[in-house]
């Protein structure tokens, strides 16, 4: 019974590990991108519109912009009143969010499919006509200053990302996070806000992906319907991005109300589209995904100095970082952290990384991405990402096989590459 | 690679733009009637039943067996629950910790184990192809832990070190701080991941007694969804749990502390906080109530989404906060009805006085039609979108379950909240939201709020492990 039980293990499930996700994509006349992906699994659709505008847009005397405009989209347009876009989605039971990076801001609702008309209209109408008026500005503005302090000023270890962030790319646009500067938008006028809407949330600078049940020359009719006859913009200027590795290890130290010392280890990796971008997530599963992973065997189970500790690879349009951190245990010091973290990233330099881990990490990645795929709000936003930060959507069905080519001795190599001591930025987080 | 229809074209279709009407949404289609899935329910030849939602969309199962004790059933050991699941994954069968942890990570599979108040459970969430290695592993971490002495203390080290680490978080100091207050020393009053003290006292002998109790046959039933066809899948958990056995313990008595009905309130002092996280709120109703349906939906009117009237007014009129939000807590025994908001220090006051005036507010007027058909919509609505997923449409499929409710619940749920009315409503406020019988727990500076908070009535400060200062 076991040998036979063993066999149907290997059986091979009814259902491809493949994305398989069936795509159009077309140009609008004012420059619009649209995709669309019908899946009708269930009745539903989801609408996402992602603006390619994120921090890394903004000057360094005015951060903070592109995020408090997230907000801004939801306080009214010429015919839907001020967080009325909430009461329209959600009286028909359906789901709404908003986010903002550096690269991208980017806003999606799934609703029944017979309001897909209704979800469309509201996103043309804020495009088209957002009303950003002081009184509203100003209310945001201290919403987004209660954001700020809960998930970063007042949070434990809540500054570490950003102060990484200024270490490796400080003097360029990715040097502030989109959280931003409250004295920024304390001193920002309101035709500052006006101008980010004239200059960035237009047709030529969004793309539209719909996917679920819908009927494709109904959906075509009604996307040209609100949002044809929208101009198009002025043409988007990117902003240049050119970080100049430094050739020292930068180091500084942050002393707050936490109660154990924590340590983060920043490097400089690649964009998104470059070829060692696999490798570099690969490398991040090996040391960090799972119990039995580099990180977690040596320092949460073989020393236990860490009670926590990770490695991801942040892939940006125009830039990356490789973070390596660890949090400590009661008797442990930021000192020890350190010098263990670097142990463990010198025994990958030095020693590469064994097959069967890149096989446990590509296993991983087809888990996440099969997980991923189970939500409309999955596909779509991988359309988009793909589209607008890579230039090509159609990326989501050649992402497993881009991974099943990486190996060991490319993990190797990214270590050797981009995983520099002596060109670092180490930051302590102490207690105080 | 495979290969897929990508075209590139543009859309010039013209449409007489101006004759459009834009002040109105265009008119919906014809409503879609969403109902919830089909699931399977099965049974082990040992009694143990299997509860199925099959769903071959992706290649992915994820499972999980849920035993009906959790950290209600901690007893003097706080945390019990939570630290014996825990380790069911440091050491079972043959294999050690990192053996264990290598073959599924192997699989790139997750297979962990956590305690609720009234369940703990083990999840694995595996690539189909990979089920049947998934399975022998889960087996032996459910059925044959061995809790070795020297992951019983690193567990305790590293607990007590993520005990230390949430206690330096505002939000988790009000809701630990609120829950001492409502339950006191009762099984909903400590946290699931017990106290620096209780983990000291842990050895390996509670953990082999916790998982001997309430890991039996009688007292565990499965939840699975996704790639499965059911009659394969019971074969393979008749091959790796079909001669467990054991009857399930004896159920421990609730009882609710007594002298909770009048108001309060506590600040936790967290000096130099440039935040306060408050907690408001009652004990209110166990998950099988009568009242549960009416009460989730005039809460979800009063905080449960982003148009409520308290998000409205601390968010969107007064800009104090972030985000406000309630929840009702219901569980096998009565959970709490609460309100949770992060708001400036500066606000604190001005803030608590508009949660008191709301809650009057809602005990005093029946809500308006127009707000009840949109939270009605909302809550039929919104259901019907979470059941997307087929680990989605399971977590409404362990809640049948868990609570005991009938498996036609979910299809009539629909029906159940478009039935209530705005009297109705009223009087479910009235038993359940009254500020007069309220807690209000404040995590802030203690030198600059209790002040002006006093202007509620007296105000009790505490430190952070809930210690009154003299």
């Amino acid at each position: 019974m076991f040998d036979e039980l063993r066999q149907g293990g290997e059986r091979s499930s009814s259902v491809p590990i493949t994305a398989g996700i069936d795509f159009e994509r077309f140009t609008h006349a004012n420059g619009l991108e649209i995709i669309l992906h019908r899946d009708c699994r269930a009745p539903i659709v989801h609408v996402m519109v992602w603006y390619h505008v994120g921090s890394k847009d903004e000057t360094p005397d005015r951060t903070g912009l592109a995020h408090l405009f997230e907000h801004m989209m939801f306080q009214g347009s010429q015919n839907v009143g001020k967080t009325q876009h909430f009461t329209y989605v959600q009286g028909v039971g359906g789901s709404l969010n908003a986010t903002t990076g550096q690269d991208r801001t980017n806003y999606f609702q799934t609703v029944p499919r017979e309001y897909l008309g209704m979800a469309l209209w509201l996103e043309a109408d804020r495009m088209r006509s957002l009303k950003v008026t002081m009184e509203n500005f100003e209310n945001q503005r201290s919403v987004v200053k209660e954001e700020r302090r809960q998930r970063y000023d007042n949070a434990p270890y809540g500054l570490w990302y950003m102060t990484l962030l200024e270490m490796l790319f400080g003097g360029t646009p990715y040097g502030w996070s989109p959280i931003g500067d409250m004295a920024h938008l304390d001193a920002a006028p309101l035709d500052a806000i006006q101008e980010f809407h004239r200059l960035y949330y237009v047709p030529n600078n969004a793309t539209l992906v719909v996917c679920g049940d819908f009927d494709r020359e109904e959906a075509l009719s009604l996307i040209d319907e609100q949002f044809g006859g929208m101009p198009k913009g002025l043409p988007v200027g990117r902003p240049s991005c050119a970080v100049e590795a430094p050739g020292v290890q930068r180091r500084r130290e942050i002393t707050a109300s936490v109660p154990f010392p924590a340590v983060y280890l920043g490097f400089h990796s690649v964009p998104i589209a470059a070829g060692d971008a696999h490798a570099l997530n690969v490398l991040a599963l090996v040391l960090n995904r799972g119990r039995s992973s580099r990180l977690q065997r040596a320092m949460v189970y073989g020393t236990q100095t860490a009670q926590s500790v990770a490695a991801f690879n942040v892939d940006m349009e125009s830039a990356g970082l490789f973070i390596v951190l660890a949090t400590a245990t009661e008797d442990s010091t930021a000192d020890r952290l350190e010098e263990e973290l670097w142990g463990v990233v010198e025994d990958v330099r030095a020693n590469g990384v064994r097959e069967r881990e890149v096989e446990a990490a590509l296993n991983h990645v087809r888990t996440s991405f099969v997980t991923s795929l189970c939500r409309l709000h999955g596909i779509a936003d991988a359309l988009a990402y793909y589209q607008v930060l890579c230039g090509d959507a159609g990326r989501i069905n050649t992402l497993l096989d881009e991974f099943n080519a990486v190996t060991a001795a490319d993990v190797e190599r990214v270590a050797r590459t981009y995983l520099l001591r002596d060109r670092a930025a180490v930051l302590h987080y102490l207690p105080g | 690679m495979r290969s897929h229809p990508l075209r590139t074209s543009t859309i010039n279709k013209s449409f007489p733009v101006q004759s459009i009407d834009r002040s109105t949404p265009p008119k919906p289609g014809k409503p879609s009637l969403i109902t919830f899935p089909a699931f399977a329910r099965e049974v082990l030849k040992n009694g143990i039943p299997v509860y199925i939602v099959e769903n071959h969309s992706q290649p992915y199962v994820s499972l999980q067996l849920v035993a009906r004790s959790g950290a209600s059933r901690d007893g003097e050991f706080a945390g019990l629950a939570e630290f014996a699941s825990n380790l069911l994954l440091s050491g079972a069968g043959g294999r050690n910790a990192q053996q264990l942890a290598e073959e599924i990570d192997y699989l790139g599979a997750t297979l962990d184990a956590s305690a609720g108040r009234d369940e703990t459970t083990v999840g694995l969430g595996v690539l189909a192809t990979f089920l049947p290695q998934a399975l022998e592993l889960m087996a032996d971490v459910v059925l044959r832990p061995t809790f070795p002495a020297d992951e019983v203390q690193r567990e305790r080290k590293q607990s007590i070190a993520a005990l230390k680490q949430n206690r330096s978080d505002p939000a988790y100091l009000a809701s630990v701080q609120f829950r001492r207050e409502l339950y006191g020393s009762g099984p909903y009053g400590t946290e699931v991941d017990g106290t620096e003290e209780s983990l000291r006292r842990i050895t390996r002998d509670e953990c082999l007694r916790f998982h001997a109790t309430h890991f039996v046959a009688g007292n565990v039933f499965f939840v699975a969804a996704g790639d499965v066809v059911p009659g394969e899948f019971v074969r393979l958990l008749n091959h790796s749990f079909g001669e467990w056995n054991g009857e399930a313990p004896q159920p421990r008595a609730f009882e609710l502390p007594a002298g909770r009905e009048s108001k309060r309130l506590v600040v936790v002092d967290r000096p130099g906080s440039v935040q306060s996280a408050m907690r408001v709120g009652s004990i209110a109703l166990e998950r099988r109530h009568p009242d549960y349906i009416p009460l989730i939906t005039i809460n979800t009117l009063f905080g449960g989404y982003f148009n409520s009237r308290i998000n409205n007014n601390l968010r969107e009129r007064n800009g104090y906060t972030y985000g406000a939000r309630s929840g009702v807590d219901a569980l096998k025994n009565p959970g709490a009805f609460s309100i949770a908001v992060s708001v400036g220090t500066a606000v604190t006051a001005a803030a608590l006085g508009e949660i008191f005036s709301e809650l009057e507010a809602i005990i005093h007027e029946a809500v308006t039609e127009e707000e009840l058909t949109m939270v009605k919509n909302f809550i039929v609505g919104s259901q019907a979108l979470q059941t997307e997923t087929p680990g989605q449409v399971a977590s409404f499929v362990r809640a049948i379950a868990l609570y005991d409710l009938p498996d036609d619940y979910y299809r009539r749920f629909p029906d159940m909240v478009r039935a209530i009315g705005r009297e109705e409503l009223l009087t479910i406020a009235r038993r359940y939201m009254n500020p007069d019988h309220m807690v209000a727990v404040i995590a802030g500076d203690a030198s600059v709020i209790s002040g002006e908070l006093e202007r509620f009535g007296p105000v009790r400060v505490v430190n952070d492990r809930g210690i009154a200062r003299t």
